[in-house]
């Protein structure tokens, strides 16, 4: 009784919204739900309802008319979460990002990776970097660099190292403020790793690892199981947003949308494997002609 | 009772897929990869995107003489990447080159490449101007099936002169793709890219809203006929005792 008086007191509009979700939960119609309401009500108050009405109302709705209402609920909050999706959307990134850097005004190097042996990890890394150097002049570059490219080998590409270099250099930056260490192995945990030994061996260092954002999780559980616990809480991690899109629109744009997958995707095999099963063999380019058979004159 | 018994088997396939997952999924890699042995061709395409095994297994196949000449795609850098790298069919031509394939049997296809189907878009046009000519697609194993749905969509009939042979990649094979982050993130988004694909590109979306209404259609009359059921059973008389 006390529900159906409290329930009668509410605005018209919630109570008829309260309505739609009780009618498409219950096995009653809505106009059936809506009558106890009323004659509970209608009670309170010592007012007269007219019994046979009730009795047609209140009798079972069909199946049918019972799913339709479920469908319309469905419907109504798929519209609702599209004109809510600025609000929503940005937070299914989150489990992407790292979290924000909480030392970044003690940093003295800066940690600058490449996955592929060509390009950085993360848009803008150099830029980042000059404005960080710049904030920070006693600061300096550490590089890492896990795969090894065939385009530098074969001298195609200078060595990302030299990238580097060359393009701080743009930004009056001198090369010696940028140091390489040797990493074995070529995965980034290889490069947390090294990592790990360098800051054992410089005990005053502390660290921002720029990486992309989308990648900054995934990162930070390597550092986790590579490191030790106190290296590890030296170093930070800032996430550099892609050109064409950030945590906040990534839905806007395809590359957005494909940059949230490859993100969840390395996310998640990182949440089981953090450090790699077994070393990556490396194809020569003897293999490459090995697979490729000899054209012979029954050849299609 | 009878849901218990349904828990109880989808827990006994899940331990079951996770104890033999060394036997199913290598064939979820094999699946994606349909490249076959090579045909003489009079073009070897390189697909975008891998730069560091496709031109290798592309100038492999040019130097045993399986095809005439090399066709790449115009790929330019994303916003803000330009001044790092060259753009990356400049990159490939330049490894082509050092591999010893002539600069004279290069050719690129131009237009801005971003996606695999757009390449596929830039083949038929070549194809329209050229007939007769064969072709040798070169890409990574499990991104030979999402190529081949392309050149079936946008060539038709042509599709017939388009072959594909499968690139090895460094770090992972087909039968162990799920120990390396690398494999596994080709598989899994070449799977969610098909999907993507389908969709975009396919008869994803009709077939979805055909499949949605049908299941719509299923779930009332279903209902519609229990409540009917019901109704008949009440109008009963009841049995005499």
């Amino acid at each position: 009784m006390k529900t159906a008086g409290t329930i009668h007191e509410l605005p018209l509009p919630v109570r008829d919204v309260l309505t739609l979700a009780i009618g498409a939960v219950s096995d009653r119609a809505p106009t059936a739900v809506w009558i106890s309401i009323m004659r509970t009500a209608a009670s309170e108050h010592g007012q007269a309802t007219d019994s046979s009405a009730q009795v047609s109302d209140q009798r079972p709705s069909s199946g049918c008319g019972r799913t339709l209402r479920r469908l319309v609920v469905v419907f109504l909050c798929l519209v609702i979460a599209f004109l809510l999706r600025n609000q929503w959307l940005p937070i299914v990134a989150y489990p992407l990002l790292a979290p924000t850097p909480q030392h970044l005004n003690e940093v003295t190097l800066i940690w600058v990776h490449t996955h592929d042996g060509r390009g950085f990890a993360g848009d803008g890394v150099v830029e980042r970097t000059a404005s960080l150097l710049k904030a920070y002049p006693k600061a300096n570059v550490i590089f890492t660099q896990g795969w090894s490219s065939r385009l530098v080998e074969m001298g195609v590409i200078p060595p990302p190292v030299e990238i580097l270099r060359r393009a701080l250099a743009d930004y009056q930056i001198p090369s010696e403020r940028v140091t390489q260490i040797d990493v074995a192995g070529y995965q980034f945990w290889n490069a947390a790793r090294a990592m790990d030994a360098y800051l054992s061996e410089h005990p005053q260092e502390r660290v921002v690892l720029l990486t992309s954002e989308f990648g900054g999780r995934s990162h930070s559980l390597v550092l986790r199981a590579a490191m030790s616990a106190p290296n590890r809480d030296r170093v930070d991690i800032l996430g550099l947003p892609d050109f064409r899109y950030s945590h906040h629109d990534w839905w806007k744009s395809r590359a957005g949308v494909k940059g949230l997958m490859v993100g969840y995707l390395y996310l998640i095999y990182t949440v089981f494997q953090p450090q790699p099963v077994e070393p990556i063999r490396k194809l020569t380019l003897d293999d490459f002609d090995k697979l490729i058979p000899d054209l012979s004159e029954k050849a299609p | 009772m009878k849901r218990i018994w349904w828990f109880l088997l989808c827990l006994t396939v899940v331990a079951l897929a996770i104890v033999f997952h060394a036997r199913w999924l290598p064939g979820l890699a094999q699946y994606l990869d349909v490249g076959t042995a090579p045909y003489k061709s009079d073009y070897i395409m390189i697909m975008g995107g891998g730069i560091e095994n496709r031109p290798f297994t592309a100038a492999a196949l040019f130097k045993k003489g399986w095809g005439k000449q090399i066709l790449l795609s115009e790929i330019r850098p994303s916003p803000g990447r330009e001044n790092l790298l060259p753009p990356e069919h400049e990159l490939t031509t330049a490894v082509l080159k050092a591999l010893g394939v002539p600069s004279d049997r290069i050719v690129v296809l131009k237009g801005n490449h971003a996606a695999t189907f757009h390449e596929i878009e830039s083949l038929g046009q070549l194809l329209a101007r050229e007939p007769q000519a064969r072709i040798t697609i070169v890409t990574d194993a499990v991104h030979t099936r999402r190529t081949r749905w392309s050149v079936r969509r946008i060539l038709g009939d042509k599709a017939s002169r388009v072959s594909f042979v499968s690139a090895p990649s460094d770090g992972y094979g087909l039968e162990n793709w799920w120990q390396s982050g690398e494999g596994f993130f080709m598989v899994t988004s070449e799977y969610l890219k098909l999907l993507f694909y389908s969709f975009r590109y396919g008869w994803g979306i009709p077939l979805t809203v055909v499949a949605g209404t049908l299941v719509v259609v299923f779930i009332v009359w279903r209902r519609f006929r229990t409540a009917r059921e019901h109704s008949l059973a009440e109008c009963q008389p009841l049995p005499s005792s």
